[in-house]
């Protein structure tokens, strides 16, 4: 275990939205970023790295598991630590139309999808990236939920989809929590709001309420505080408030 | 006679409640179908390899069937009955302690953990739309491994079979618009 000069952070689906916002923030405070690519629409991580030396634009589909093992091979050649993981990618996208019950079939296929995409990477990423996280003092896992992820005070009456895959994701996070907090890794849970999409040139959809920019503050903001309760597994929205499960 | 539907009597606790409902008079089904007073997921998928920690090489391949078994196959035969119950029109699923956020104590089992939990958020919201035209719900954990069947069985029978009242004198006080997970001792787990 070694504090390093430089922290070193991955940051997946950070091609746009919140995820290339944290990794401005992170290049801001002084962190190396890996910031996962995803999407060929989006080049916005390209430019990002020519304004900062310490980005690594890395090709990161975090459905794909030859994908992740490659990632950690690049960090474990070029660094030989992981300060801070940062498990943020997500798929929103299709229609938002499935219920039990409903009109319209559920599309099982791509609940499935969905599941491979928004839960199942996250332990998958720290199983694969444990090596190189143990080999840091800082240990610090992020994780984006969403505040429909809160079972108790969910409210909608369709659309389970995205909300089922962030639930799940909540429980995947505990396990981990309980297995590796005694290690010393600090945990985030983070709501990140209804935040404005962003477009392949950087700007933004003005529907929705939040900019990324925000969201992101907050967030990184709580990855780099210390609690004085960590030992408690908490979902924390961008505004600094506490959210049950 | 009411007709339940048991997704499975492989199970101990399938074939034990099977006998519970039959014992009372209830025709017991193993296939979705019309009519069904109550459709009852007993799937407790916990895969040989789903036994491992972060670090000891979770599989995402695992995961998925983990979720294939616990959550898809269970909502496709529940889309085949739902429209046809009647009665009570109760939905059941199993879940455990494993799957709470709050409190599971598991270091293990990612796959059948993250799809019970996925469970819990779907049957909410299911809850959230049908409740209101008259379906209703349970969640129960059997307290595998720690229970023997019979006894959990009998539990099951008597939670899924009675209506949830916050006062059991007042049947004005009606507790069913809120989704709860009870074990087979009473106690509620949290989410």
């Amino acid at each position: 275990m070694t504090e390093h000069s430089i922290r070193t952070a991955l940051v997946t689906g950070a091609d746009r939205g919140l995820g290339y916002e944290m990794t401005v923030r992170l290049l801001d405070e002084g962190f190396r970023v890996y910031a996962g690519k995803f999407n060929d629409e989006y080049s916005l991580l390209d430019r990002l790295a020519e304004e900062y030396p310490e980005l690594r634009p890395v090709q990161l589909n975090v459905s794909v598991y030859e994908e992740i093992v490659n990632v950690e091979k690049i960090i474990r050649e070029e660094c030989g630590y992981l300060d801070l993981l940062v498990s943020n990618a997500a798929f929103m996208g299709g229609p938002q139309n499935d219920q039990v019950g409903g009109d319209v079939p559920i599309d099982f296929d791509l609940m499935r999808f969905s599941f491979n995409t928004n839960t199942a990477p996250a332990p998958v990423l720290v199983d694969v990236f444990l090596p190189l996280l143990l080999k840091s003092d800082y240990r610090r896992l992020h994780f984006t939920s969403s505040e429909i992820s809160s079972v108790r005070l969910m409210k909608r009456t369709g659309s389970m989809r995205y909300a089922m895959t962030k639930s799940a994701l909540n429980v995947g996070v505990r396990l981990m929590f309980n297995e590796l907090r005694p290690l010393g890794f600090r945990f985030r849970l983070f709501q990140p709001g209804w935040m404005k999409r962003m477009m392949p040139d950087g700007t933004l959809d003005p529907r929705a309420r939040l900019d990324p920019k925000q969201s992101a503050e907050m967030a990184v903001k709580l990855i780099l505080e210390d609690r004085p309760d960590e030992d408690r597994l908490t979902l924390v929205d961008y505004l600094g408030h506490e959210l049950s499960f | 006679m009411s007709t339940v539907y048991i997704s499975s009597l492989e199970s101990d606790f399938g074939k034990a409640l099977a006998k519970e409902f039959e014992k009372n008079g209830f025709s017991v089904v193993t296939e979705p179908c019309g009519g069904l007073e109550y459709f009852i997921d007993v799937t407790e998928c916990r895969l040989p390899e789903d036994d491992k920690a972060v670090g000891m090489g979770i599989d995402p391949e695992v995961l998925d069937r983990a979720y294939q078994e616990n959550v898809v196959k269970p909502l496709q035969a529940l889309e085949k009955a739902f429209h046809g119950m009647t009665g009570a029109k109760r939905i059941c699923f199993l879940s455990s302690k494993d799957a709470s956020t709050n409190w599971s104590e598991a270091i293990k089992g990612f796959g059948y953990s993250m799809s019970k939990g996925a469970l819990h958020n779907i049957l909410t919201i299911t809850k959230n739309t049908w409740y209101p035209k008259g379906y209703t719900f349970r969640l129960f954990d059997p307290m595998t491994g720690s229970l023997c069947p019979e006894k959990a069985a009998a539990a099951a029978y008597r939670y899924f079979t009675n209506g949830r009242y916050l006062d059991d004198d007042d049947y004005d006080r009606d507790d069913e618009k809120n989704l709860i997970i009870r074990d087979a001792l009473g106690r509620e787990i949290p989410w």
